[in-house]
């Protein structure tokens, strides 16, 4: 009997199960990928424009004053808060990307530099974004946690993760150079050619953003940037580094696009955009804007700049919503949310790249062309772009093509070095209407271009005559990573770590 | 040098385990086969079974006709090597029965006055005795024994107590006896009508159910248990029975939501218990799958002790079922029983103002969304008309009030169990089936569920075999949306639809059948009448579940058993969302499906031991624990193809799919070994070994000891004799361990496949895993007394307890920059939980025909840390060595240095650094439950609660951001709207000049404001929108409350009618009466919300349930 007992025990038991490896083993994960899986997350998240997020895509035109809302919003009245550490994710993925390569022996060598390009570009691209809104960074230390078990990274002066950042991306620049295509890419479809030019051209805008410096770590700004911008650079406006959208899948539609952002309705142009464009004539003005209901409903022409009207975006927030509810102001222009594919969302563009050019001339440095050509370069490419992507029912009736810009181009906006620098940060802002996520902040930080209004009254800045100059340090860190997040503030803030204080790159 | 001698004692514990299974094996061989002493320990046992094992015991035959045994009381008896001869002598008195012994051979025969054989003890002096016996309530005992000492002869009363005795010699004595009360002796000479008999509280000593399903005595246990019958759980029966178990378990905690689609959730000593159901331990079987009716007892193994012997599935403690069984022997019986409530009325039914429209700063309008409008005095403005569906002038006045109450319909549950049992000599059978029908809140929302069971048992000889099985189907067509968000009723009803219609206007709810809504507000907001109609939530759930246990006596106090329980559950879900809906414009549907097993085996050897006053119990088993889940689920992407059309089908671009699946196994050997003397001092020890799938082959092996002792003093020494009935010590200890998550072992890739653009993708992900995950450590000690005084009128339970959580496994934040957001690894930061336990019983009133018994309980737990890890923990110094862990960190207001809040341009700022508000976890629990008895009627009242502990009311504010907020109907606001006039003052501060910085912990670098008055008049509706930002700001102090609360749980009212008038109409037994459930609430800050479900986001209001209830046996 008692056999009888333990052979059913045994029976029942092992009936139902494998070897413990077996069985804890998830069917559904892999442990090994191939680099491109990879190299498209990557490429997906460095180009990831927050698609169906609440807040996330008008948010740097709230602080820019170029629009208004009609929720309150904190960046609407300069409030900035933490940084998260949240890019970092990205360059382990990148140093995956890197091993999964090296340890590839049937991978030709030219689509592993392309890997590697890659890799390089993504790790920069990341310690950029880490560094511009704060200071002092981790970088020597970081993305250690699984191979060294190092959790607490120290934090790197800001001119050193710099100096990273441009070696990162020269290295980057070498791959690319000598690659061949590859497979896993969204933005360019493997294209390294392109990539080159990217890569150089993002190089072009980190020197450009350390105008004030002269070296960095070991590079001299000024040389290192006429090297590079002698080296492959983006064409036009389709060598953007952009992510395109897609009527057809809805998965793939613009972020405004009404089906799936129901807060679309809720932006309002500012009177700060607005003013500045009926100024210059610009009639990208028609492009970005509807005209007011109260406009449309006394039958005003939607052709003409009278029609379209901001909110001042400094006043109390009650005004701005009764300005709102007043029908006296302009909403988005109606592409953004009725046309699903909308427009590419740039994250580093060819006119970009031309005012970026333009202040360097300005500067005095080396470049084949001038101030005044990079300038003109800049604003058509710019225009070209809304024009092209903009289908002709919401154009309200007026065109943008080559007389219009030659005669643009002549007047109030006509390049004059005297205002040059005001007048690239101005076309910079123009230009990048819900495009390239925070850059004109980080000109107008250093360059003070264009005049942001500041009302003190409404101003949630701690300083309330200007606009903040940095984000405080993620939370995260003082309570996992104290010590370090302390000597970091310690030593550029004197332990302060508020919007206000002024990180290396500024001084 | 710390870790060598963990390693040490963990080794010496083992061999000692080893050396101890090792010693029951052998015992299997040690006992002598037959002798005249016999060892018995029954409770309300048939005599039949008794004299089965007295023959089993003795090799005695008993020989008897069946017509003998009939309406024979049951026995009780506890003897312990006790001569055969005084067994049959005390069985003699409890049964009415007389043996007489012939060689091998004992025949039993009726006792009879009548009978030759039973010889009166003299003929002379005799004489005719009569009497009634009573209990200590002047109640008749039914049955009691009376017997003339020295003889065999005797009686037994009547149901009247009375009893008729001829044949008494003068000189002689009565002995009066009935189980469970102190025996009586008297002089027949001194014979009074009646006498009472007084309960015996020494003998009465409850067993319960322990790990494993053995039942012990309560007092010979060292960890605490609490026991409660199934009868008192089916007095109300809801839809769940564990709303019925609230407050009624010291230490286990019930958060009962008012959401038709949420089960109450049990937290033990506040965490998850494992659920045992006779004797197995499913994986995928929750209390909401038994019926009350099948419960005959619930047993609650309180901490890591009790349930030691389930390894890591009982760290938490357990619950242990045990479900009805066949009935007596040669008796069919047939119950079916009734309870239907229906809703009364409702608890905290949340208000809105009705002053003012939908709309935004004094004007209505549709597009803004806020209920922040127009003032509604019955001026003519443009509105959108459900009768036409078109924006039409009309006057603006509030018709819709009472919009939440008049959306709500009465719901109803009702709850019925018709079962069947009966035995027969080798076995028996009982099958029962129970409906319950519960009609949610909301239109067209409901629940059914069905639970059909049977067992049966089959005895020969020494062979025993009980099997089981349960199917349960939970179909609910449309379950409505929980939480904030689109798609909950009190979202769009309360919090931002306006008052200005009357929502009952919206039942046309298509404007475009199946494309578009007959509703106002598109983008947002649904017609609440189209939620409940066609967004619907469907489930079908069915579980089956089977066991089998099988036990074979190898010899005399020897047994051998092996027990099986398998269960799997299929569940099906489905979703739809129409097109023109506000969230899925395009439609959606969504189908998933997942199922999954689990199987149970133990093989357990047990046996005990006496000598003199020693008693050894013994027990080694093996066990083996598996299961399986597989998900898989699909949606519609795109849309769907054609409006009114629900299926993948339907899908406009390739449907969405996904599968996941996870498995686990687990070995395990284990055993106890249970030390007693003279039925006072008690010690167990126990270990387990258990062998886990999911951690790594060198930690994959963990032991798990525990060792426990009761110590019963009044057995030797009472210094109250008469006031103090029992007192017992006790005290535990237990090293429990935890395994890790399945497949956490694993660093493997996320794949999407066709993210976009046809590209798919992989990442790493952003949590380490420790691939040398030990198992986690908890050593948990309690300590616990319970006396019983004043002859059992009055109990005490008292337990304290505490465990150190060491070496856990946590998923530890560590600094992004590392290229990780979290660790999976064992912490050195240890964790320690301090609670205790104290329960009251009493009888306050005992009489003849009223009688009242009440039991209180209260009991508290929190966890504290007790030593922090310099990496894993966090940095904030408000986190430390002996802080509590359930702080509530806030961002509040900026405040002065005098506790004023100061005020920029007229409006608060929130600090950059969190402050510490209070604490999360309620500073008690409470239960209080009551039994009145007036001659046949029976009230049952139980009340319960939670004391303190700070909750964020979702409901309050979401109703002040949107403009709702019964107070925010105010001068102010009339002020704005009206009279077009800002100027709303916030008493407090302003900053005249300064500054102040603090570092993230709220420690000052740099203070140097001065302040004076804040006189900046605002905007009202300004204000209260920044004051109350959004509802997801969980950090807004004005809205965090005190969740205090005391809920008049249940009450019943019950009528049983007298035997005699049952018989009359064919019943065993008839009683009927009014209940009610969840009758009256107390809270003392929520206004709006019941906070029981343990967090409030946008509860329902609770049903207040009132019905009937009628129970019938055949």
């Amino acid at each position: 009997m008692k056999k009888i007992f333990l052979l059913l025990f045994f029976a029942f038991s092992l009936g139902a199960c494998g070897s413990f490896d077996g069985i804890n083993t998830n069917p559904d994960a892999p442990t090994r990928v191939t680099p491109d899986y990879l190299a498209a997350q990557l490429i997906l998240q460095l180009t990831y424009s927050q698609s169906r997020q609440y807040y996330g895509f008008t948010s740097d035109s709230w602080l820019m004053k170029t629009t208004s809302y009609e929720e309150e919003e904190l960046y609407l009245y300069n409030k900035v808060d933490r940084e998260d550490f949240s890019g970092y994710a990205n360059m382990t993925d990148a140093k995956k990307m890197d091993e999964l390569t090296d340890a590839d022996t049937e991978m030709p060598e030219g689509k592993k530099d392309a890997y590697h390009g890659l890799a390089n570009f993504v790790r920069a691209w990341y310690l950029y974004g880490a560094t511009m809104p704060l200071g002092d960074v981790p970088c020597s230390d970081a993305i250690k946690g699984e191979s060294e078990g190092l959790f607490t990274p120290k934090y790197d002066t800001q001119e050193e993760v710099f100096a990273t950042i441009i070696k990162q991306l020269r290295q980057s620049s070498l791959f690319f150079a000598k690659a061949s295509t590859f497979s896993g890419d969204p933005a360019f479809n493997g294209d390294a050619d392109k990539w080159l030019r990217t890569v150089n051209t993002f190089t072009l805008r980190v020197l450009n953003m350390l105008s004030k410096k002269s070296t960095v770590g070991e590079y001299d700004v000024k040389s290192l940037f006429e090297q590079v911008a002698a080296e492959p650079l983006m064409r036009d406006e389709n060598d953007n580094l952009q992510r395109v959208y897609s009527a057809s899948k809805s998965d793939e539609w613009y972020p405004l696009y009404k089906e799936h952002y129901s807060y679309y309705n809720y932006s309002i142009m500012s009177s700060f955009l607005v003013d500045m464009m009926t100024d210059l004539k610009d009639n990208r003005l028609f492009y970005y804007a509807e005209p007011t209901p109260n406009a449309t409903s006394q039958g005003l022409s939607a052709s003409s700049f009278e029609s379209y009207k901001g909110v001042n975006p400094v006043l109390e927030y009650g005004q701005i919503q009764a300005a709102y509810a007043s029908g006296e102001t302009s909403s988005l222009n109606k592409r953004y949310y009725l046309v699903p594919q909308g427009e590419p969302f740039q994250f580093i563009s060819y006119s970009e790249l031309q005012f970026i050019m333009a202040e360097a001339a300005l500067r005095g440095w080396k470049t084949t062309f001038s101030a005044k050509q990079y300038y003109e370069n800049g604003v058509r490419a710019a225009m070209k772009f809304t024009a092209e992507n903009t289908p002709d029912e919401y154009k309200h009736g007026v065109n943008i093509n080559d007389d219009y810009i030659n005669s643009y181009l002549q007047g109030k906006a006509a390049f004059n070095e005297q205002k040059g620098l005001e007048q690239i940060m101005v076309q910079k802002l123009i230009g990048s209407f819900l495009q390239l996520k925070f850059n004109s902040f980080w000109d107008y930080r250093r360059t003070g271009y264009p005049n942001i209004p500041i009302n003190p009254d409404t101003n949630l800045n701690d300083v309330k005559t200007q606009m903040p100059l940095r984000w405080m340090y993620p939370e995260k860190e003082y309570t996992n990573n104290s010590k370090n997040v302390e000597d970091a503030v310690q030593r550029q803030f004197g332990g302060k770590d508020t919007p206000n204080e002024v990180m290396w790159l500024l001084k | 040098m710390r870790n060598t001698y963990a390693i040490k004692k963990g080794r010496a514990l083992k061999r000692f385990f080893f050396i101890f299974i090792l010693f029951v094996s052998l015992s299997l061989f040690s006992y002598p086969i037959s002798s005249q002493n016999v060892t018995l320990k029954v409770k309300d046992e048939s005599i039949e079974k008794v004299l089965n094992q007295l023959k089993k015991q003795t090799g005695l035959n008993f020989f008897y006709s069946r017509a003998v045994l009939t309406n024979i009381p049951n026995v009780t008896l506890d003897v312990q090597q006790t001569n055969l001869q005084k067994v049959l002598d005390e069985l003699s008195i409890q049964t009415d029965l007389s043996f007489q012994r012939d060689h091998k051979t004992i025949s039993v025969r009726k006792k009879n006055t009548n009978n030759e054989s039973s010889k009166p003890v003299s003929r002379h002096h005799s004489k005719i005795v009569k009497g009634q016996i009573v209990d200590s309530k002047g109640d008749p005992i039914i049955g009691a024994s009376v017997i003339v000492k020295g003889s065999s002869n005797g009686t037994t009363t009547d149901l009247n107590g009375i009893y008729t005795l001829s044949d008494v010699p003068d000189d002689g004595s009565l002995v009066i006896s009935y189980i469970g009360y102190r025996t009586v002796n008297v002089k027949a000479s001194a014979v009074s009508s009646r006498i009472m008999m007084e309960e015996d509280t020494k003998v009465l000593s409850e067993v319960v159910v322990t790990a494993l399903g053995i039942k012990r005595e309560e007092k010979a246990l060292g960890y605490a248990v609490q026991k409660i019958d199934g009868d008192a759980l089916s007095i109300v029966k809801g839809t769940d029975v564990a709303t019925s178990l609230t407050g009624k378990i010291a230490g286990l905690a019930i958060n009962n939501s008012s959401e038709i689609s949420e089960k109450p959730e049990l937290k033990l000593r506040g965490e998850d218990p494992l659920i045992v159901i006779d004797g197995v331990a499913y994986g995928n079987m929750s209390l909401s799958d038994v019926s009350a009716e099948d419960i005959e007892s619930l047993d609650v193994l309180k901490g890591a002790t009790a349930s030691a012997l389930y390894g890591v599935r009982g760290r938490a403690g357990a619950v242990m079922i045990t479900t009805k069984k066949s009935g007596k022997e040669g008796t069919l019986t047939v119950n079916v029983s009734n309870n239907t409530m229906f809703s009364i009325g409702y608890l905290k039914m949340p208000k809105a103002q009705s002053s003012y429209s939908t709309g935004s700063y004094g004007q209505l309008e549709y597009g803004s969304g806020y209920v922040w409008g127009d003032y509604m005095d019955g001026h003519e403005v443009d509105q959108y008309d459900p009768i036409t569906m078109t924006i039409k002038k009309m006057p603006l006045v509030s018709k819709g009030r009472d919009n939440v109450q008049n959306f709500l319909r009465n719901s109803m549950v009702t709850n019925t169990n018709v079962n069947i049992a009966q035995a027969g000599k080798l076995g028996g059978f009982r099958f029962s089936a129970t409906q319950v029908h519960y009609d949610g809140q909301y239109p067209s929302t409901s629940l059914d569920k069905y639970i059909v069971n049977g067992s049966g048992n089959i005895k020969y000889n020494k062979f025993n075999l009980d099997a089981s099985f349960s199917f349960k189907k939970e179909k609910a067509p449309n379950m409505p949306t929980v939480n904030y968000g689109q798609g909950n009723i009190l979202y769009d009803l309360l919090i931002w639809g306006g008052t200005e219609f009357d929502i009952r206007d919206f039942k046309n709810y298509w404007k475009i059948k199946d494309r578009q809504q007959n509703w106002a507000f598109e983008n947002w907001y649904d017609n609440p009448y189209y939620i409940v109609n066609e967004c619907k939530n469907s489930n079908d759930d069915n579980l089956f579940t089977a066991s089998l246990t099988m036990s074979y006596d190898i010899m005399k106090n020897m047994k051998i058993m092996f027990r099986s329980g398998y269960d799997n559950y299929s569940n099906n879900e489905e979703q739809r969302r129409p097109i023109g809906d506000s969230s899925y414009k395009q439609g959606y549907f969504y189908y998933g499906d997942s199922d999954g097993s689990s199987f149970n085996n133990d093989l357990i050897v047990n046996g005990n031991f006496n000598w003199k006053d020693f008693r050894i119990d013994a027990l080694a088993g093996l066990s083996s624990y598996w299961y399986q889940t597989k998900n898989f689920y699909s949606y519609t992407r795109g849309g769907l193809s054609v409006p009114g059309f629900y299926s993948l089908n339907a899908s406009v671009e390739r449907p969405g799919v996904s599968k996941s699946e996870s498995e686990k196994a687990l070995y395990s050997i284990y055993g106890k070994l249970g030390m007693s003397w003279k039925n006072a001092i008690y010690i167990d020890v126990t270990g387990r070994n258990d062998w886990s799938s999911t951690l790594p082959s060198n930690s994959r092996s963990y032991f798990y000891p525990s060792v426990s002792g009761s110590f019963i003093p009044s057995v030797f020494y009472n210094p109250f004799e008469g006031v103090l009935d029992f007192w017992k010590i006790r005290t535990s200890w237990t090293v429990a361990k935890k395994d890790l998550n399945v497949y956490d072992l694993n660093s493997v890739y996320s794949i999407a496949t066709d993210l976009w653009e046809g590209y798919s993708t992989a990442n790493y992900p952003s949590k380490l895993r420790d691939p040398n995950c030990k198992p986690e450590t908890e050593n948990s000690y309690e300590i616990g007394t319970n006396f019983r005084l004043f002859k059992g009128r009055l109990a005490f339970d008292y337990t304290y307890f505490t465990r150190l959580r060491s070496n856990r496994i946590i998923e530890a934040p560590v600094s992004n920059a590392s290229g990780f957001t979290t660790v999976n690894t064992n912490t050195r930061e240890n964790l320690r939980q301090k609670g205790m336990e104290l329960t009251i019983t009493a009888k306050p009133v005992v009489s003849k025909d009223f009688s009242w018994e009440a039991a209180f309980n209260i009991s508290y737990w929190h966890w504290y840390y007790a030593k922090l890890d310099p990496l894993y923990s966090s940095q904030d110094p408000r986190i430390g060595k002996g802080e509590r862990c359930d702080k509530f960190f806030i961002y509040d207001w900026e405040h002065d240095h005098n506790g004023n809040m100061v005020y920029q341009a007229g409006l608060p700022i929130k600090n950059k650094y969190q402050t510490v508000m209070g604490y999360r976890d309620p500073k008690c629990y409470l239960g209080w439950s009551n039994k009145f008895t007036y001659k046949n009627f029976d009230l049952n009242i139980s009340i319960d609660g939670r004391i303190g502990g700070l909750m964020y009311s979702w409901t309050e504010q979401a109703m002040w951001n949107s403009g709702t907020h019964p107070k925010s109907d105010n001068k102010w606001r009339y002020d704005e709207v009206v009279n077009h006039k800002s100027n709303y003052v916030a008493q407090g501060m302003k900053v005249m000049s300064g500054s102040y910085t603090c570092n993230p912990y709220g420690k000052v670098i740099e203070d140097t404001r001065t302040f004076a008055s804040n006189d900046v008049p605002v905007s009202y509706q300004n204000f209260i929108q920044t004051y109350n930002q959004n509802a997801w700001d969980h950090q807004a102090r004005q809205n965090i409350k005190n969740a205090t609360f005391i809920k008049l749980r249940e009450i019943a009212l019950n009528y049983t009618l007298p035997i005699s008038m049952a018989r009359k109409i064919m019943m065993k037994s008839v009683r009927f009466g009014v209940i009610g459930q969840n009758l009256l609430m107390w809270t003392k800050e929520f206004r709006y919300s019941d906070p029981d479900r343990g967090q409030e986001n946008m509860n329902t209001p609770t049903s207040r349930f009132f019905g009937f209830n009628i129970n019938l046996t055949l």
